[in-house]
């Protein structure tokens, strides 16, 4: 028999009110429970009693209202159904009674009414068949109204009756249960989920969906097979325990009346599914775990060519990339450029230029199989660019190169001439906004001084030589002032950013200075069309105010607990009875699913259905069954022995009046080995 | 007491005897039970159970009554009947049988000889249409009438061993169906009445 594990929840109780909405004695089900029938295989009808007999006496019992009346007007029939894919049950019962009429005070028509069917057989215990809530009817009928009650199970309430929300980041750690817990919270129908459940990495952003439908949705790929309880909450059969549990009953010919068998049309004999899965670098992620560790990954291009001047040139580019974050370029050139001087010497081929950028990244610990690893987030912390040419410093004194200038060598060298660092800084989690950007540039310089040293062309400087320095400072800081602000009536946000700008300035002596100083005001409402920019200079050089269409432009962020990652696309496909079928594809994505494994399992589940073979089953009625169940039937006409298939559908009715009690019941009898 | 063929006693209904006989009686008992056969051929008989304690092939009456010639006085019982569709109750003093598969249960009617007013009851009614309970021994069950519910049954309790066949004359509470007079001479009015039990 399949284990059941159990949705607990505090919703479906408090949503039901009424005196004794599970009534004051329980069903006695222990008599008529599917757990009674079976063992390994055949079932020992003995066990169950009158509900196998051939010959039974059949009652009913229909509560309802909020103080559940034992209603004596029912006419025709009561019908119930649950069927795969609708968690909830229905139920429909005919009633002639004043009250089913809109105006008539204590009016059952008006809708919400609780409801409870109860089925009893011969002498034994009674089965609660089905309690929920009527919806509001129409009646008909000139002397006493008569209206069709449709009623929906007390679970419907809790799983299709609020939507909820949630967000999460990637690689955040957590299971997809742990996510549908918190979902059913937002909906205002908090529930505990037990089933085993898998960690996913990618995010999720859902909203406007039902607990129900989120159910069904990641039932898919978790193999969640999710039906009504007995008591009327949501209970969660797992794949493992559905795929091998035995039938709970043998149905003989003795206990049908009749079978009609629909075999599959034209099944798809090739299912497809596909879907996308994170990875970093190259290695997937399953379950939070990164496969392995990519070990740096180089790739290499290379060019020559010869310049105007008939010089030749090669370029070498080399990029590493780890864990799918740039680690760092390299640009070397190469040329037989003669090596400029006091007299230029021709060489051959010779390093004339190297430019290398290097990445720092916040790093977030990633697990391995082996053990945590350090993988870049999308922080990006600093980038250095370091330009290496052939140079010599120019100086005051020193040797006059062939080009007239005066260096402190006689020729040049590969030296460092230009280094160019940009840090950002970000602001705390959840926000992560980059809050800074600061652009230092330094290279060979000598500042301008009226009383310094003199050099060849004719300027006046501080140094007897160049020197490595700084040369510029570029700093802009983002909505470090974001405020918001009550303007009179209306919210108003405002988004600070001050631009910066250090150089060499000034005169007759430079000194190093803040040459501009830019402060940009965002503002706007919250959802507005446009916004206003406002610009100020320090030195007032540029001052303006403007509108703007269209929402403001906010800083960028990047989360810190975020690997950089990309997602693979990955494929699964299923072939199934080509031996009978000719091919017919299949093609179908899933967006939830994060393995192979899961994809996997939604193929075989969809195969399970599809190319199945359906038996409708007109039988007395067994108040114990339950969709997801699985049953065997035996008909010789058919070549049916024992053969078992999981409930689809079951349609209970109770013919009040003649005591006939059926059901129908649809059986899926999947492809073996799916 | 052995059951006698026949009609004996005059007709009770809507409160008063009818002297008239009526020509031709028919008593229909709709069974609310369901039989169908099975794939192997077994037969399925499913019977309501409506109420706890109902015996076990549950009936609601359907009455004809057909009359040649009534008198005077039973022309007026009559047309205050149909004047006023019912419920009213009705006995023509038959033997009925309700099986119970419990030593106890509720009949689905009243019992005749302790309802019917004891102006309208035949002779020596208590002891010639005495309750006979049986049990499944074949030996006399001792039979305990309860008052009766509002729906005009009878719980009962009963000993010896189940199942237990109770036999006997039942107070019917019946609604007028169809009802037409009849005038096949002149002088003579008859009439045909429809009764369906509530």
């Amino acid at each position: 028999m399949p284990s059941t594990l159990g949705i607990t929840g505090t919703a479906r109780t408090l949503l039901v009110s009424g005196v004794g909405m599970m009534g004051t004695s329980a069903a006695d089900r222990t008599s008529v429970s599917a757990s009674d029938v079976g063992g390994s295989g055949a079932a020992d009808v003995s066990v169950c009693g009158p509900w196998f007999d051939a010959t039974r006496r059949n009652g009913c019992r229909v509560l309802l209202g909020t103080s559940l009346e034992d209603i004596s007007g029912l006419l025709g029939s009561v019908e119930i159904t649950a069927e795969v894919g609708t968690i909830p049950r229905t139920a429909t019962f005919e009633l002639l009674d004043s009250r089913a009429a809109y105006f008539v005070s204590d009016s059952f028509s008006r809708g919400g009414q609780p409801v409870q069917i109860w089925m009893r057989v011969n002498e034994g215990g009674e089965w609660l068949a089905f309690q929920g809530l009527t919806e509001a009817a129409s009646n008909e009928g000139p002397y006493c109204p008569r209206a069709t009650f449709r009623a929906v199970s007390v679970s419907a309430t809790f799983v299709y009756g609020a939507v909820g929300c949630i967000q999460e980041l990637p690689f955040a750690g957590r299971t997809r249960a742990n996510l549908l817990e918190e979902f059913a919270d937002s909906a205002g129908t908090p529930l505990t989920i037990a089933a085993p459940s898998s960690t996913i990495s990618k995010a999720v952003d859902l909203s406007g969906l039902s607990v129900g439908e989120l159910l069904e949705r990641w039932g898919l790929v978790e193999g969640w097979y999710i039906r009504e309880s007995s008591d009327g909450g949501v209970e969660i059969l797992d794949e493992e325990t559905f795929l091998l549990a035995v039938p709970s009953v043998n149905l003989t010919p003795d206990l049908y009346l009749s079978v009609r068998e629909d075999p599959p049309n034209r099944p798809a004999t090739e299912i497809t599914v596909s879907g996308t899965r994170p990875a970093i670098g190259t290695q997937a992620v399953e379950g939070g775990v990164l496969a392995s560790a990519d070990p740096p990954i180089t790739e290499t291009s290379s060019e020559t060519w010869t310049d105007a001047d008939g010089y030749h040139w090669s370029r070498d580019t080399v990029t590493i990339t780890r864990f799918g974050a740039v680690q760092s370029e390299k640009i070397e050139e190469w040329s037989d450029v003669p090596l400029a001087g006091v007299t230029p010497i021709v060489i051959g081929m010779r390093p004339s230029r190297t430019e290398t950028i290097d990445y720092t990244y916040a790093t977030v610990s990633v697990a391995l199989p082996s053990g945590p690893v350090l993988v870049p987030t999308g922080q990006l912390t600093e980038i250095v660019r370091s330009v290496a040419s052939r140079y010599s410093r120019l100086s005051s004194v020193g040797y006059t190169w062939s080009d007239g200038t005066v260096r402190l060598n006689e020729f040049e060298s590969m030296m460092e001439t230009e280094r160019e660092t940009t840090t950002f800084t970000y602001g705390s989690a959840p926000g992560c906004e980059r809050t800074s950007v600061t652009v230092t540039l330094e290279s060979f310089y000598n500042p301008l001084y009226v009383t310094g040293y003199d050099f060849v062309d004719g300027t006046h400087r501080l140094y007897e030589f160049y020197s490595f320095m700084e040369i510029s400072r570029t700093t802009q800081t983002f909505a470090s002032n974001r405020n918001t602000v009550e303007a009179g009536a209306a919210l108003e946000i405002r988004l600070t950013e001050t631009a910066t700008l250090k150089k060499w300035d000034g005169k007759p002596n430079e000194s190093y200075r803040v040459t501009r100083n830019t402060v940009t005001v965002q503002s706007g409402k919250p959802g507005g069309t446009t916004h206003q920019v406002r610009v100020t200079d320090s030195d007032m050089s540029r001052n303006s105010i403007s509108t703007v269409a269209g929402s403001m432009t906010l800083p960028e962020t990047y989360a810190i607990d975020v690997p950089v990652y990309s997602e693979q696309l990955m494929t699964f496909t299923l072939s199934i009875l080509r031996d009978i079928y000719p091919l017919v594809r299949s093609l179908a994505s899933n967006e939830d699913a994060e393995t192979f494994a899961e994809l996997e399992r939604v193929a075989r589940r969809q195969a399970r259905s599809d190319c199945a073979v359906r038996l409708t089953v007109s039988a007395p009625s067994l108040p114990s069954l339950n969709v997801w169940d699985w049953v065997s039937i035996t008909d010789e006409a058919r070549n049916l022995d024992e053969k078992a298939g999981y409930v689809e559908k079951i349609a209970w009715r109770l013919d009040l009046l003649n005591g006939w009690s059926g059901m129908d019941i649809v059986l899926v009898i999947p492809p073996e080995d799916v | 007491m052995t059951t006698l063929p026949g009609l004996r006693e005059d007709i009770y209904l809507g409160g008063v005897n009818l002297s008239t006989a009526p020509d031709s009686v028919s008593i229909a008992f709709d069974v609310g039970e369901t039989r169908q056969r099975a794939a192997d051929g077994t037969l399925l008989a499913h019977a309501a159970k409506p109420f706890v304690g109902a015996c076990m092939r549950p009936s609601k009456a359907k009455i004809a009554l057909t009359f040649v010639s009534l008198t005077g006085a039973d022309i007026d019982a009559l047309n205050r009947v149909v004047a006023r569709g019912g419920p009213f109750d009705f006995c023509a003093w038959t033997w009925h049988t309700e099986s119970f598969p419990t030593a106890g249960g509720t009949l689905a009617r009243r019992n005749a000889p302790d309802e019917v007013p004891s102006g309208y009851l035949p002779t020596d009614a208590a002891t010639r249409y005495a309750l006979v309970g049986t049990d499944d021994n074949g030996s006399a069950s001792v039979v305990n009438l309860s008052a009766v519910d509002p729906h005009d049954r009878t719980p009962f309790s009963a000993t010896g061993t189940a199942p237990i066949d109770v036999r006997y004359v039942p107070l019917f509470s019946v609604r007028v169906g169809e009802s037409q007079p009849v005038f096949s001479e002149s002088s003579q009015q008859g009439a045909t009445l429809e009764l369906e039990e509530v």
